[in-house]
């Protein structure tokens, strides 16, 4: 008798653990799958947001550079020029480029210059300022 | 013997249940940490760029309201607060708008002309004149324009102090 129940016990109890194992490995699975995949995913993220920082900074520095540089090139070049020759070399990847505005015919003598920075990934970084006459 | 068997049986059953609860959750802790770090890393990094790249567009609105400021008061036109106010689509950065404050330390007439004038550059919340406390001007410059033969003849640059 008590082996009988012993016996029943243990098959009953054995295929109860078989079954939700197989479930509970499922589960598991898909909870870990899930989380490892969030982990990748915001790794990813992370590293694509953080190389687009660190070009978007240097790119802020390579721009301020060639600002002294472009003041440098206007006090020893003619005033008033559409191009100066800036001497400058930026780190490898970045392109900094300046357009210049319109020359005042009359009245204070300064000139607005746009500079574009061009990053290794494609986008740019644009800043506004002056050079004056030296 | 059969109840001890059962006894025995059913206690490490039940420590293991628990003890894959607690690692379970200890996993998805573990996992919405790091994915919680990573995150809160990234939006760091981001923010951090964004306000060092509206500060750098501060320090070149400065830079060229100043440049301007000069250009302006070479010419003849008076050392005066607000001597500069650069348009709103002139700015790096809308958010910050600025203006230029001059004053006179000295002037002189005559065979050696000259002016000493004081710029400052501040945020227009600041109301003039600027405050040549250097914790306020966003940039500061001292300069004297030499008027012989012809007025701003040339420039000599004293200061140039960004805050």
């Amino acid at each position: 008798m008590a082996g009988k129940r012993s016996s029943g016990w243990w098959r009953a109890r054995s295929c109860d653990e078989r079954g939700s194992t197989l479930v509970e490995l499922l589960v598991a699975s898909a909870i870990m799958g899930t989380a490892v995949v969030a982990i990748l995913v915001g790794s990813s993220a992370t590293f694509t947001s953080s190389g687009a920082n660190r070009q978007s900074t240097t790119s802020g520095i390579v721009a301020r550079d060639y600002a002294e540089a472009l003041d440098l090139a206007v006090a020893q070049g003619a005033w008033c020029s559409t191009s100066y020759t800036v001497s400058y070399t930026p780190p490898t990847g970045y392109t900094p480029t300046a357009t210049f505005g319109a020359c005042p015919a009359t009245g204070p003598q300064y000139q607005t210059v746009t500079i574009t920075v061009t990053q290794p990934n494609g986008s740019s970084e644009v800043f506004k300022t002056v050079v004056r006459q030296p | 013997m059969t109840g001890a068997v059962s006894v025995r049986r059913r206690s490490p059953g039940r420590g293991e249940q628990g003890s894959a609860l607690v690692l379970a959750l200890l996993f998805l802790t573990v996992c919405g940490v790091t994915i919680g770090a990573l995150l809160t890393f990234a939006n760091a990094s981001s923010n951090e760029t964004t306000a060092l790249r509206l500060t750098r567009g501060s320090d070149f609105d400065a830079q060229a309201a100043i440049q301007v400021a000069i250009a302006t008061v070479r010419t003849g036109s008076s050392c005066t607060t607000s001597v500069y106010t650069p348009s709103a689509a002139s700015l790096n950065n809308t958010t910050a708008p600025v203006r230029v404050d001059c004053y006179q330390l000295s002037s002189s007439t005559g065979s050696s002309a000259k002016r000493n004038d004081v710029f400052l550059v501040c945020p227009t919340s600041v109301n003039p004149p600027c405050d040549t406390n250097p914790s306020v001007p966003l940039l500061q410059a001292n300069l004297i324009f030499y008027d012989t033969p012809i007025v701003g003849s040339s420039i000599g640059i004293q200061t140039w102090s960004s805050r």
